[in-house]
């Protein structure tokens, strides 16, 4: 509810002011966003610089030009001591010479808390995020989706203006994604900005989504951005078909019709959907073809009778143009 | 095992058997040791292990910022300073004597140390940390370097200052390499000789006094003194490694 509230009052909590940082070889150029209370993803290739700009909001590296408000404070020059944000790394970094409840109880003992509302507080956290059986663990015996839950619940303790995750879903099998994905759906009365790879995560998760390409932000929108890529680049990572240098489509918008322009290279098998690459005008294009027809494209009907080399036409629809 | 194991556990034996032997030929056969017992003896202890004590305590305050520093900071003379701490491991002690008494003559805002160090215990303790400080800072540093920089960042957004931080997680996480540090530096420090000649003869350290003994008097009597020394440098050894677990790279 108070998610929604903010969301319809428009009120920004964390504001990202054109900051810029170079960093070795790397540039990070003018960034500029603003998000309420709500679930945010950056979503970026491995090496786009994703996690400069999360360290840049912990305040665990200083930028060179902009300003970051957070509750309409100007934090960019305050140490991350004083910041008041949860911030979890993509390791966890648990503290090893501390077990689970140490490493939640961590921040209150800083804070001096009695042990008492310590107790409360860390029972408390631990509960929300199923994890009461794991403090009495020394943290190297966790396994990697209970590592997450504990650095999670370390952060959230103190209730925190905005919670920071760094691929926080990265080193995870499956399964365990898909849990820890429910847990932080789960956390809704701060923002939290999520950084992360994974289209997955971005679509299950991402009320705000940023596209983050080489340092800079390419897009930043709700959910259709996902759809409409302005640039190549963005496209690319998004799994789109570049047509040429300013037209791209998706591969869940082409049909695939019988006739001898194209021919088919190899098919992948994801069980709800195959991705079919075919040879099309000396390019090589992707198609989803789905099993059930929840699709723009009416592929369904011939799901299992595709096969490699077989001759085919396509049909583009909805054609998205670029920025050049 | 295969044949290749066999071959490299030979070499094992021979090189384990060639340190083992000449050392437990001393134990068992360690000459008159109550007779070696004596007031000059006790003195000479006594001034090995405070120097020896003082002079890793020192190291141990300087190194540990010291060994901070280098391992969170890039700058430009970085490899030029960690080059001249380590430069002591590979002086030959004498010159490190030469270096030093040249030093306190020939500097003349380090002239009015001369009464606190030449034939002093301050002087042993100088030494001691001229040959123990690139141990103990090597290991400081390596210790700091092993522990992940998240750790610290994590701690900060958690509210701990930059001091508390140091305090609460890098510090103990770096038990073993002070533990591993210490012995080292400590070990160097009271085996040293060369230097000490030079530098402070007197007050007599064990090292002077056997070395002592040995031109004096030949082996019979210098040997009991050195059994003595190895027995404490062993019982030493296994109570920190105890301590601290030392890691076997150390």
């Amino acid at each position: 509810m108070d998610r929604l509230k903010n969301l319809i009052n428009g009120e920004n909590i964390l504001k990202i002011n054109d900051i810029s940082k170079e960093y070795n070889d790397f540039k990070m150029k003018n960034v500029s966003f603003s998000i309420a209370n709500e679930y945010c993803i950056i979503l970026g290739p491995s090496g786009a610089g994703k996690s400069v700009l999360i360290n840049c909001i912990a305040g665990i590296t200083n930028v060179d030009s902009g300003e970051i408000i957070l509750n309409d404070e100007n934090i960019t020059n305050l140490p991350p001591e004083k910041r008041e944000v949860g911030y979890v790394p993509q390791n966890y970094a648990l503290f090893p010479n501390k077990n689970a409840y140490n490493n939640i109880a961590y921040s209150l003992k800083i804070r001096k808390y009695n042990k008492i509302e310590i107790e409360k507080k860390v029972n408390n956290i631990s509960e929300f995020l199923n994890m009461s059986h794991l403090l009495n663990r020394n943290i190297t015996t966790l396994s990697g989706g209970e590592q997450q839950r504990v650095a999670l619940a370390r952060a959230l303790i103190l209730k925190p203006k905005i919670l920071l995750l760094d691929e926080p879903t990265s080193a995870l099998d499956i399964n365990t994604k898909e849990n820890i994905i429910n847990e932080l759906r789960k956390i809704t009365d701060i923002p939290v900005l999520h950084i992360t790879h994974d289209l997955f995560e971005c679509n299950n998760l991402g009320q705000k989504i940023g596209i983050f390409i080489n340092g800079k932000l390419i897009d930043f929108g709700n959910k259709d951005i996902l759809n409409k890529p302005k640039t190549v680049e963005m496209a690319k990572f998004l799994g789109f078909n570049i047509l040429d240098n300013n037209r791209a489509i998706s591969p869940n918008n082409i049909t695939i019709l019988k006739g001898n322009k194209g021919k088919i290279i190899n098919i992948l098998d994801y069980g709800v959907y195959k991705k079919i690459q075919i040879k099309y005008n000396n390019q090589i294009i992707y198609v989803n073809v789905y099993k059930n027809n929840n699709n723009n494209n009416n592929n369904n009907e011939e799901y299992t009778n595709y096969k490699i080399n077989d001759k085919v036409n396509l049909e583009f629809n909805n054609v998205i143009y670029l920025d050049k | 095992m295969e044949k290749f194991d066999y071959f490299n556990l030979f070499f094992l034996i021979i090189l384990f058997l060639f340190l083992f032997i000449p050392i437990i030929y001393m134990l068992i056969s360690p000459g008159n040791i109550t007779n070696a017992i004596n007031n000059t003896f006790i003195e000479s202890f006594k001034n090995t292990i405070l120097a020896g004590i003082v002079s890793t305590l020192l190291a141990l305050f300087f190194c540990v910022p010291a060994g901070y520093f280098l391992a969170r900071n890039n700058f430009k003379f970085k490899n030029f300073i960690e080059g001249i701490i380590d430069l002591p491991m590979a002086i030959p002690h004498s010159v490190i004597g030469i270096i030093i008494l040249s030093s306190i003559y020939g500097i003349s805002f380090l002239s009015f140390t001369q009464n606190y160090i030449i034939d002093n215990f301050w002087g042993i303790v100088v030494v001691y940390l001229f040959v123990g400080i690139p141990y103990m800072l090597s290991n400081v540093k390596d210790g700091f370097l092993s522990v992940d920089e998240n750790l610290e960042h994590v701690s900060r957004t958690l509210g701990a200052s930059k001091i508390k931080t140091f305090f609460e997680i890098s510090l103990p996480l770096i038990k073993p390499n002070l533990i591993s540090g210490i012995i080292l530096c400590f070990a160097r420090g009271i085996s040293e000789v060369g230097a000490i000649l030079i530098v402070a003869y007197y007050p007599k350290t064990v090292p002077v006094l056997i070395l002592e003994e040995f031109t004096s008097f030949g082996i019979d009597y210098s040997k009991p003194i050195a059994v003595i020394m190895i027995l404490f440098s062993m019982i030493l050894f296994i109570i920190l490694r105890k301590f601290g677990q030392v890691k076997k790279s150390n």
